[in-house]
């Protein structure tokens, strides 16, 4: 490891208002890790001891401050009744929602996470990995927000026309899926993950600041809530565009913000005095760019965002594409050990 | 009323029936590496053997490391306990018992009742246990039953000054090497377990009289070697390897 | 029991010991009131970070590993002591950033905390009990900065204090750091020589040997009230006072502020508050039929005596609560023990706290301990000066005399509360332990014949050796229970 703090260590000062050795280095690795450890990503999104092993071979591969178990937005919306597509080396996509109409969700049930679909394979996945790493690391668990949810159950352009036509079912179905997370969350809280929500349907690029306020933020707050009575800091990573709702942001009750396509500049001037922030070398960069690159770019960010007055965690903006050279990895991590040194 | 007493052991497990406290049946099996089957398997051949329906058994205790692993007991007793009570059982006399199992080793004095008054355990080390014989025999190419007649032979016995198994096969070997006879090496190493078992018997203290069970009490060099270490004639019960079995059955 | 909180009640479930996933969901029914009522450090207010009252899930998902292994008590008043505890990493962070002085104690464990609690806004703590972070985190890594840094595995689990004192990543660096020698144990001296090395803060503090005045035998069967009570030769007194005079020097320097006589008499009537609740809660236990609180929060309990875990104020609170939980299942006649558990006193605090769950799993129950913390647990004299006061409580220390002394703590436990057995727990590679333990076993003998077990407590990760000790433990209890139905 580097440095003479364990990841668990480093980001625990974080979250307590103190300065760590350095920055805190958590790039989204998590489909990406099947490739390090050469399984399929239908295997790794369908096997927890598989996950955990991947996610075990990455961090042993590559040093990052945190795991993180993850296969895709649509795992609460499965488990509710819609089907999602597997590939072998890609991410699961939604094929097909459960409801069809909006009638039918007097249907819908809560699933049950120890049971349902692929809920206890991210169970399992965390209950390994707290076991073998947990002493050193944080698992971090990654819960589809109510909102992403929603979308995967009814067909996303269709949940947005229903924001707009059926506006109190669309609440109905909100709540469900708000009961549903607390569920995962808590599962997922007793075997000790933290869980770090996630909404990208809940970025500008996909709905207005409008839909947000009225739709997506205050299911997001009922999961802070509940969160909040555990003293748990909770973390919520919006990907794509955020900077029209970046005031509405500290509302939502989350303590970390991991960003994506913002200035990061920005982004430490409007929220950094009160989130923590993560974020935000973009996955286009990462596995496209050559490791020279990505390496000024990490330390070019590190020097500009360390000093953000509650908190810095070097990040990508999304998930790490799987086929992602593991050399560029390998070149952002180093990047983030040699600039982002507080002390020693 | 029958009851049954079964001790899984890590090399061996044994079954007792007593019918009004009498033995009516008695066999050992090798444990193997999946000790629930192999008690559940010597428990339902025993019906199988002596014609007793599973209904006349009125209670069946189980003993022994492999205790844990097994749910169809109606009670589980420590070892402890089991030994002390099968060997004041077979001779109200003793009241210390040293038992050289196959994993561990352990001493127990018992009061004038039959009560477990203290017991130490050497469950740490292979040294002063069965696995060291069996270690050993294994480097000098020889079975362990025949360990006991062959010290009896020894003329100058050996000093093996390793208390750990590992260092006393390299000194065995240079031994050996030496000339060194196989009788006293095999007595060396007897005085070496003994010495080890005596220090164990200081930190509990021993009272007469005191009888050695398990699988290595039918091993005469190392009841000499502790009777000449304690100063004291030592008892060895009947069917030595049974007694945490009986313990069970009587509980 | 119930708690009251203006109108809002709760009422604790049936006793019962519980697990980390069971308090989860009983944690649902504690009214958020409560949660924002009890806080520490009250003078700073209400901030977002002075709450405590958290179930072991929020403490599991920050590192403590173990806390989905243990059962705790199902009271809110435990409930209470346990997130104050585990929260005190955290609370030394916030001390220190709202401007408070964190002063390290180590070797004295509990004798020098109320001179530091009457400087204002300065607080003490014990690094030495950061020798249970590598169990309750199941990791080595405090071990391993400890080795990189010179003391291995033959130096007792304290050497985990060298660790975190050199990470910073369990408590701030501390303002001072005072260091206990003379009579203290070779590896806590060798381990707080080898934090001297890192260039902290230090002041070394000389622990004289308790000179016994030679009267042994008489008072076994006195002091009803003072179980805890050691004599020692006199003139010894004078010395440690020097050496107090020393130590307010130095604190006058860190602190920028006067030692105050009357400060210190104030602070002695609280910490006695404190001490006196404890020496209630532990009386009631061990006396009532059926324990009322189990093993592992009478230990809790019994160390918040050293330092307050912190903070004084909160901690009395605490303590009147658990004491009103424990009076009030014994007056209803309920426990977490069976009536017939087998009654022990447990000698040096183990460090992994399983095996106190384990002693309860097998029928046992607490009825005493001597948990090398004798100095804490007793009410300081009332003496106009207060430095007599806080040497005469030094001088009752558990280790600073012979282990005949020591063993006379035992002896009058064994009588008043009636044991039926003694659990001995060395610490492995600790070198008072290794001599001691024979010793106290001869002196209890020479006046018990009383079922003695002992065992040494193995470094975390050590399964086969922990299901040895359980193996033991089980053997001993299953003794003294044969014994009681014959």
């Amino acid at each position: 490891m580097n440095g003479r703090l364990t990841p668990r260590e480093r980001f625990g000062l974080l979250l307590i208002d103190e300065e760590p050795d350095r920055v805190v280095t958590y790039p989204l690795i998590t489909s990406h890790a099947a490739k390090v450890l050469g399984c399929t990503v239908r295997d790794y999104c369908t096997s927890g001891n598989k996950m955990a092993k991947a996610q075990i071979a990455a961090w042993k591969k590559y040093g990052h401050d945190a795991l993180s178990i993850f296969t895709g937005v649509g795992l609460i919306a499965e488990a509710f009744g819609s089907e999602l597509h597997f590939a072998d080396y890609d991410i699961p996509i939604l094929l097909n929602p459960c409801i069809r109409n909006i009638e039918e969700i007097g249907d819908l049930k809560k699933p049950d996470p120890y049971n349902d679909c692929r809920l206890p394979v991210y169970l399992e996945s965390i209950d390994i990995c707290f076991e073998t790493l947990g002493d050193i690391l944080p698992v971090i668990v990654f819960i589809p927000s109510p909102f992403t949810t929603a979308g995967h159950l009814r067909g996303i352009s269709e949940f947005l026309m229903d924001s707009i036509r059926h506006p109190e079912e669309a609440h109905m179905i909100l709540k469900i899926c708000t009961e549903a997370c607390i569920d995962l969350i808590d599962a997922c809280m007793k075997l000790g993950a933290h869980p770090m929500l996630v909404d990208p349907l809940a970025s500008s690029s996909v709905i207005s600041p409008m839909t947000f306020n009225k739709f997506a933020k205050p299911y997001l707050r009922q999961l802070t809530d509940y969160m909040h009575r555990f003293d748990l800091d909770t973390m919520l990573h919006i990907c794509g565009e955020t900077e029209e709702i970046i005031d509405d942001i500290p509302c939502t009750g989350t303590e970390l913000f991991s960003f994506d396509k913002n200035d990061p500049g920005q982004t430490k001037s409007e929220l950094g005095n009160n989130t923590r922030l993560i974020g935000n070398i973009s996955p286009e960069e990462i596995l496209m760019s050559d490791p020279a690159t990505i390496s000024n770019k990490v330390r070019s960010l590190v020097t500009q965002m360390k000093d953000t007055p509650k908190g810095f965690i070097i990040s990508t903006g999304c998930v790490v594409p799987i086929n992602t050279p593991e050399e560029n990895i390998s070149a952002f991590i180093d990047a983030s050990h040699m600039h982002g040194k507080y002390r020693y | 009323m029958i009851k049954a007493g079964i001790d899984i052991g890590s090399r061996t497990t044994k079954i007792i029936l007593l019918k009004d406290n009498k033995t009516i049946y008695r066999r050992i099996s090798a444990t193997g590496w999946k000790p629930g089957e192999t008690a559940e398997k010597i428990y339902n051949d025993s019906f199988i053997e002596t014609g007793i329906k599973k209904s006349e058994i009125a209670k069946i205790t189980l003993t022994g490391y492999g205790r844990v692993m097994i749910n169809f007991a109606d009670e589980v007793l420590t070892e402890i306990t089991c030994h002390a009570r099968g060997a004041f059982f077979e001779d109200s006399r003793i009241r210390t018992v040293i038992d050289i199992g196959g994993q561990d080793s352990k001493v127990i004095r018992i009061d004038p009742g039959g009560f477990v008054e203290d017991f130490a355990m050497n469950d740490r080390c292979a040294a002063g246990t069965g696995k060291f014989l069996e270690f050993l025999a294994h480097t000098l190419n020889i079975n362990v039953s025949e360990f006991g007649s062959l010290s009896l032979e020894s003329v100058s016995p050996e000093v093996i000054s390793s208390m750990c198994t590992v260092f006393a096969e390299s000194e065995i070997v240079s031994l050996l090497a030496e000339g060194a006879e196989t009788s006293d090496l095999v007595a060396g190493i007897h005085s070496a377990i003994s010495k080890r078992i005596s220090g164990l018997v200081d930190s509990v203290g021993f009272e007469d009289k005191v009888a050695l069970t398990g699988g290595v009490a039918l091993n005469p060099g190392i009841r000499n070697n502790l009777e000449e270490l304690l100063n004291t004639k030592i008892i060895i019960p009947e069917n030595p390897e049974f007694i945490g079995a009986l313990g069970a059955a009587l509980s | 029991m119930k708690t009251e909180l203006n109108d809002i009640v709760y009422k604790d479930p049936f006793p019962a010991r519980i697990g980390c996933t069971e308090w989860h969901n009983l944690f649902g029914n504690i009214p958020d009131e409560f949660i924002d009522h009890y806080r520490y450090y009250r003078h700073c207010g209400k901030n977002e970070w002075n709450t405590y009252l958290y179930p072991p899930t929020t403490f599991l998902i920050y590192g403590s590993r173990y806390l989905r292994k243990l059962k705790f008590d199902n009271s809110l008043a435990s409930l209470r002591l346990w997130g104050f505890m585990m929260n005190e990493s955290e609370r030394l962070f916030r001390a220190k950033q709202s401007g408070m002085k964190i002063i390290a104690n180590m070797g004295d464990l509990g004798a020098i905390p109320p001179l530091i609690f009457s400087f204002k806004d300065t607080i003490p703590f014990y690094p030495d009990c950061y020798w249970w972070t590598p169990f309750l985190n199941e990791s080595t890594v405090l071990f391993e900065e400890a080795e990189r840094l010179g003391i291995g595995e033959d130096c007792c689990f304290v050497r985990a204090a060298l660790g975190a004192y050199s990470k910073l990543a369990y408590f701030p660096e501390p303002d001072l750091g005072i260091v206990a020698t003379g009579a203290s144990c070779n590896d806590m001296n060798s381990v707080m020589q080898s934090i001297n090395r890192l260039d902290f803060n230090m002041h070394w503090f000389e622990i004289p040997h308790r000179r016994d005045p030679g009267i042994y035998d008489s008072d076994l069967k006195n002091n009803e009230r003072d179980l805890h009570r050691m004599d020692y030769q006199p003139h010894l007194k004078t010395f440690v006072i020097e050496e107090m005079h020393n130590l307010i020097s130095r604190l006058e320097e860190v602190t920028g502020q006067k030692y105050e006589p009357d400060a210190l008499v104030g602070t002695i009537k609280k910490i006695n508050k404190l001490r006196g609740l404890v020496y209630e809660i532990r009386d009631i236990a061990f006396s009532a039929v059926l324990c009322p609180i189990p093993a592992l929060e009478l230990m809790n309990l019994e160390f918040i005596t050293l330092s307050a875990y912190s903070d004084l104020d909160e901690a009395i609170d605490i303590a009147q609560h658990l004491k009103d939980t424990v009076r009030e299942r014994v007056k209803n006649g309920k426990g977490i023990s069976d009536n017939d558990a087998a009654r022990v006193i447990w000698i040096t605090p183990p460090a992994d706290p399983i095996l106190l769950n384990y002693l309860e799993d097998l029928g046992g129950r607490l009825v005493g301990t001597e948990f090398v913390i004798n100095q804490s647990l007793r009410l300081l004299d009332s003496n106009p000066d207060p430095l007599v006061s806080l040497s005469d409580g030094l001088l009752n220390a558990s280790l600073i005399g012979t282990t005949r002394s020591r063993t006379k703590l035992i002896l009058r436990q064994i009588e008043k509360y009636d044991a039926e057995g003694i659990i001995i727990s060395n610490i492995f590679a600790s070198s008072h332990c290794s001599f001691e333990t024979t010793l106290i076993k001869e002196f209890i003998r020479e006046n018990y014949n009383i079922p003695i077990l002992s065992f040494d407590v193995v470094a975390p990760g050590k399964k086969i050796q922990q299901s040895q000790i359980l193996n033991r433990m089980t053997a001993f209890i299953e003794t003294i229970k044969e014994k009681k139905r014959s």
